[in-house]
């Protein structure tokens, strides 16, 4: 017997004919807040409908404490101990009040015990003051935290959350994401939360289930997704530069060695000689040198490019003909491109991608 | 121009003073039409609700092959010529048509079949406008909320009760000046099937312009109350 709080085995869903969720499995321990990330079409919402119960399985089952939902569970009862936010807030004509309290009067729950129950979470929410305020006069802001006060009210035992913020402006999306972080932190409210953004991902969810084209490429925790995705895929998703290929030329006690171009580079992952292989040379360990001899891990190139990236500036290395080698910097940088310049990374810093399935020899790098 | 002829006017004012009186001392012949008539189309309209709204609402919300087709039959039935109606009931209820046996013709009861089929397109129009205007992710809001299936009908129904509402003052302005059917499935008998527009064709016909004008001053302020309730009903809820 598992102690899953929600499970899914094997479900999929179609839209219009068309598959849109393949064979997904997941599993959500109590407490445990899961990010479902991905890019645009990847079938992220169709994911968290599926799993609320809003849109029907073509196949598989999902489970809620250990009941088939649909069978030993009815829906309506699923969804009565669940709760949803969506992108938009979804309110009803009336008032901030009538909006929160929602959900308990569709559970019959009297007028005072309704008042004594939302008012800790209008307070919690800052919305105390707007709740006689009709939701016309409210702002996206205040519009989305009466949407979360409406779900977060009913004491949901998982919480779907489908990019609760992506309308908001930054200040408010970063304010209302902290206040939700602590709320979940408080309460241990199981999660799954749908974004498209890896930082907002990373600053909600211990655990994360990368999507792509309906399909789960890599589901574990946040910290190992970010360090070592399992594929080239995965690692272009998540916003990662640096993805080059190379054949591996040496493995032993002291490392892998591989020959990139005319570069022979040394990697604590491991691989087969002889293998072709895609890796990936992260970002945040890459450090930039003046011009000097080339070593181990230690590499020439021309700076082709330097660009504010907001409050940071990205500076592109070129090396040889073909690779373009992405380095943070501080805004304070002032390397011209044309310099020449040595990249200097240790050797953890360079990931094999396990996942050996996708064809390699296409393009030489993912910029 | 040619000389002002007094005794028309004189003819016409004195007629729509006559209106007044007939209305305002309670002429039991105006009030027995008035009574008719609303009784009429608001059985009608009412009627036409019980099955309009959920058609509607079926039309909008699902999807299947010749579902454009039968929008276009919905469209074609807002512009019912209600002579045609009135026509094709009338074939129907003749002694020997195929609904004969009913016995229904020249009585109310045909007169509110006739404007029942009035009614029913243009709710079911109005319904289904109204139902599309409905952002499709309230639905899902409604249910991970956890309404039930009446519950979700009642939440989304409150959601557009304006448009709702719009369509029955629709439906009931299109028949309460209607006259073609009424005329010709009710027959215009006194206390029974005369309504304040066939009663208005008959008036002017003979001459008796002061109670055509007191039932088209009627029909006036019967239109305008429609009006002013809408307009009431929809500013009380409007965004400010």
């Amino acid at each position: 017997m598992t102690s899953a709080l929600l499970q899914a085995e094997n479900i999929s869903a179609q839209r219009s004919g068309r598959v849109v969720l393949e064979s997904c499995s997941l599993s959500v321990e109590p407490g445990e807040r899961i990010a479902i990330y991905g890019p645009n079409g990847a079938g992220k919402s169709t994911m968290l409908q599926t799993l609320a119960g809003l849109l029907p399985i073509a196949s598989g089952l999902i489970s809620f404490r250990g009941k088939a939902v649909g069978r030993e569970m009815s829906l309506l009862e699923f969804h009565r101990r669940t709760a949803a936010v969506f992108q938009e807030p979804l309110l009803l004509r009336g008032t901030v009040r009538h909006n929160v309290e929602l959900g308990l009067k569709l559970r019959g729950v009297v007028a005072p015990e309704r008042a004594a129950r939302i008012q800790p979470w209008l307070d919690h929410l800052h919305i105390a003051h707007l709740s006689d305020r009709p939701i016309t006069a409210l702002s996206g802001g205040e519009a989305q935290r009466t949407s979360l006060a409406r779900a977060l009210v009913l004491d949901p035992e998982v919480f779907f959350l489908d990019e609760p913020f992506a309308a908001l402006d930054a200040p408010t999306r970063s304010r209302l994401a902290d206040e939700l972080a602590d709320i979940l932190d408080e309460r241990q409210i199981a999660t799954l939360f749908v974004t498209h953004d890896i930082d907002e991902a990373a600053a909600l969810c211990d655990h994360c289930v990368v999507l792509d084209a309906g399909r789960v490429l890599q589901q574990d925790n946040m910290a190992t997704v970010l360090a070592r995705p399992t594929s080239r895929r995965v690692a272009e998703i998540i916003g990662m530069s640096n993805v080059f290929e190379a054949r591996v030329v040496d493995a032993g006690p002291g490392g892998t060695w591989l020959q990139w171009g005319d570069h022979r580079i040394r990697t604590v992952a491991r691989a087969r000689v002889g293998e072709c292989v895609a890796f990936l040379i992260r970002q945040e360990q890459i450090r930039l040198q003046a011009a000097g001899a080339e070593a181990i891990n230690r590499i020439r190139g021309r700076v082709c490019d330097n660009r504010r990236r907001g409050r940071t500036r990205s500076i592109s290395v070129c090396v040889g003909n073909l690779h373009r080698i992405k380095v943070p910097a501080d805004l304070s940088d002032c390397t011209r491109p044309g310099e020449e310049i040595t990249v200097f990374f240790p050797a953890d810093a360079l990931w094999i991608f396990p996942d050996r399935s996708e064809n390699l020899g296409g393009s030489p790098a993912v910029s | 121009m040619g000389a002002v002829n007094w005794e028309y006017w004189s003819e016409l004012g004195s007629g729509f003073v006559g209106a007044i009186l007939l209305l305002v001392t309670g002429d039991p012949e105006t009030w027995t039409i008035v009574r008719q008539s609303l009784f009429i189309s608001i059985t009608a309209s009412v009627a036409s609700i019980i099955p309009g709204v959920p058609i509607g609402a079926w039309v909008a919300v699902s999807s299947f092959p010749g579902r454009n087709l039968l929008m276009t039959a919905f469209n074609t039935g807002f512009g019912l010529p209600p002579v045609v109606v009135g026509l094709i009931l009338s074939i129907l209820l003749l002694r020997h048509g195929p609904l004969g046996g009913l016995n229904l013709r020249f009585t109310p009861t045909a007169m509110i079949i006739a404007q029942f089929i009035l009614c029913l397109p243009i709710v079911i129009n109005l319904t289904a406008v109204a139902v599309q205007q409905l952002n499709p992710k309230l639905r899902l809001q409604m249910r991970a909320l956890g309404a039930s299936r009446w519950q979700l009908m009642w939440l989304l129904g409150r959601e557009i009760r304006l448009p709702l509402l719009g369509a029955y003052m629709a439906a009931f302005g299109a028949v309460v000046h209607e006259v073609g059917a009424s005329q010709m499935v009710g027959g215009n008998l006194p206390g029974s099937t005369r309504v304040l527009t066939t009663a208005v064709v008959m008036e002017t016909g003979m001459g008796h312009y002061d109670r055509a004008m007191a039932y088209g001053v009627v029909l006036l302020l019967l239109v305008g109350v429609v009006a002013a309730l809408l307009t009431w009903v929809q500013q009380r809820d409007a965004p400010r």
